[in-house]
């Protein structure tokens, strides 16, 4: 019902990259205008990086990570000569759908059009998508069709009151925990972390609101999924609340007392999960 | 399980029984008959080195509330199975599969395992009420027969508290113990009480202090099984246990810290106790007894 209520036409547009092209226009002094052939024969560069979904629900969070292949948008922008106003990128995509960025971070995103070596699917946004690294997954639009510098920024989500510069924020999640059988078992604890723009510089777990205990993690740049894993032997039968969170570079750390949120903050809470121990 | 003696245990804690009164003071924990295995509950993240010296090589970090056997003591260091751990980081704890049957509500209990967790209803994501140390001491009020566990009401002596897990409680009652002329030295400069029968010293424990005590001679005025107190963390100071009140101070047990005998100051009662020594305090220090502070 909210899908078709909100997104009403941000359905899986079918593209022809026979007749897609791409254009940046707006205010530059002559519009730049490519066919997807002419964006294959563009210099491509790979970029790596986790998008986050900051409309996923507090306790199942979305983030994905790939290698993405594709233009970089600091390229394009060098082949348009910008107009004094021009201060703001909307993007437009072939569902109607729109977002904003300032020109610093549209400068850091790549046009993608190959996801971990293969050409995007329809559903990751075929022909071309943008990509910028560090930001929630609502300024990474797919389909991109259209670029339009502006002295105003506007979007579909910032029209609806979410963050305007749309920085994703370090979080950690749990992903496995689970039920176990006895007090005696080794419970494997473990999940992921995540920095838009620092690196997550900590990871820690707290058991039944007990004092924080750092876990391993393999370090990894800014806006990478960094894993990590962590055992723990139960005392005694029973329900146990286990909690994580994350510290950056910045000298970020998780509050607690962070407020769930379905806007920009969404993952800006810490993620529990209960563990069951049997009898 | 490997077996140890009591007097093992409380040479871990640093309790002395006193020549020729053990077999008549048995200074055990009435709710632990039978004592299996010296255990520890780590106060915080523990860390364990391959050697009993803070330059060792750090081979294991431990979950707080994780329990560990502990095979010896070495002055300022607890020899576990794989490494060793500083002592001020451990609390010792008495295991045991000694099964207690379930008293008539309203009834005291204890922690017998490494903690419970007091929550405001009867769920493990419910708000948390307080953090309760093994040894700490609370009133089980009400009960609820859940599918896969039971929950305890508690309540100390004041108020109610919440919601607990029944498997972390064991059922106690501090039964007096007659004695004949009793009293305890409490010494500051050494960090340490005495407890004397008939002028005879019949044991020995290191305290720590909440603040400074005056000298003198004060008289056992006023008794509870559980209190709260203000400490540092503010889901801490729960179900404080074996609170026995003299002049304007307090001495009860603490299972925050295992920092008795030295001379740090640590918010909680005047004289801190390991829960153990407070409870055996309790059972032989009736109102009127006399309590000598030099």
């Amino acid at each position: 019902m909210i899908y078709q209520d909100i997104y009403p036409r941000l359905r899986n547009p079918q593209c022809d990259c026979s007749t897609w092209s791409f254009s940046i226009g707006g205010s530059v002094q002559h519009p730049l205008i490519l066919s997807y052939s002419d964006l294959l024969q563009m210099p491509m560069v790979e970029v790596t990086c986790a998008l986050l979904c900051a409309g996923n629900p507090y306790d199942e969070l979305a983030v994905e990570q790939a290698v993405w292949r594709g233009v970089a948008m600091a390229t394009l922008l060098q082949s348009v000569t910008r107009q004094p106003d021009a201060l703001f990128a909307v993007i437009h995509n072939a569902a109607g759908y729109t977002t904003s960025l300032s020109l610093d971070w549209l400068n850091r995103g790549v046009l993608a059009i190959e996801q971990d070596g293969n050409p995007l699917t329809p559903e990751q946004g075929y022909p071309a998508r943008l990509i910028v690294p560090g930001l929630y997954g609502y300024k990474s639009p797919r389909w991109v069709e259209r670029i339009e510098l502006t002295n105003t920024p506007s979007g579909f989500w910032e029209s609806r009151g979410w963050d305007g510069d749309g920085i994703a924020p370090t979080i950690a999640a749990i992903s496995a925990g689970g039920v176990h059988r006895s007090a005696e078992d080794v419970v494997t604890i473990e999940g992921f972390a995540y920095s838009g723009t620092a690196r997550v510089s900590a990871i820690e777990v707290s058991i039944d609101h007990s004092d924080w205990m750092p876990v391993d993690f393999v370090p990894a740049p800014p806006a990478h999924l960094v894993r990590w894993q962590t055992e723990w032997t139960p005392p005694l039968a029973g329900e146990y609340s286990v909690r994580v969170r994350a510290a950056d570079a910045s000298g970020y750390v998780q509050q607690d007392s962070a407020v769930q949120s379905l806007f920009q903050s969404a993952q800006d809470a810490l993620h529990n999960i209960i563990v069951h121990v049997m009898e | 399980m490997s077996h140890l003696s009591r007097r093992e245990f409380l040479k871990s804690s640093g309790i002395a029984v006193l020549a020729g009164t053990v077999g008549r003071l048995s200074l055990m924990l009435p709710s632990a008959p039978q004592i299996d295995a010296l255990y520890g509950r780590a106060l915080s993240v523990l860390t364990v080195y391959d050697s009993p010296s803070p330059s060792a090589v750090v081979i294991n970090r431990l979950f707080p509330d994780s329990v560990v056997p502990i095979i010896d003591t070495l002055s300022d260091w607890y020899q576990l199975a794989n490494g060793y751990a500083k002592r001020s980081d451990i609390q010792p704890m008495m295991l045991t599969n000694h099964t207690v049957p379930t008293p008539q509500l309203p009834f005291w209990a204890e922690v017998g395992g490494a903690v419970a967790i007091v929550r405001g209803w009867c769920a493990a994501d419910a708000p948390l009420v307080a953090r309760i140390g093994h040894g700490g001491v609370a009133q089980v009020v009400d009960m609820l027969l859940g599918e896969q566990h039971t929950w305890y009401a508690l309540a100390d002596e004041d108020t109610f508290l919440g919601w607990s897990s029944a498997s972390a409680w064991i059922p106690v009652e501090a039964a007096p113990f007659e004695m004949d002329s009793v009293q305890l030295h409490i010494d500051i400069a050494t960090r340490e009480i005495q407890f004397l029968e008939n002028h005879q010293p019949v044991m020995r424990a290191p305290i720590m202090l909440g603040r400074g005590l005056a000298a003198g001679n004060y008289a056992v005025h006023r008794r509870k099984h559980s209190v709260k107190y203000s400490l540092d963390d503010a889901s801490k100071g729960y179900g404080v246990p074996w609170r026995i009140d003299f002049g304007e101070y307090s001495l009860a047990g603490a299972y925050w810290h295992n920092d008795f005998g030295t001379d740090k100051i640590l918010p909680g009662p005047d004289v801190q106790v390991a829960p153990a020594v407070a409870r055996w305090l309790y059972e032989r220090l009736p109102e009127n007894s006399l309590i000598v502070v030099r």
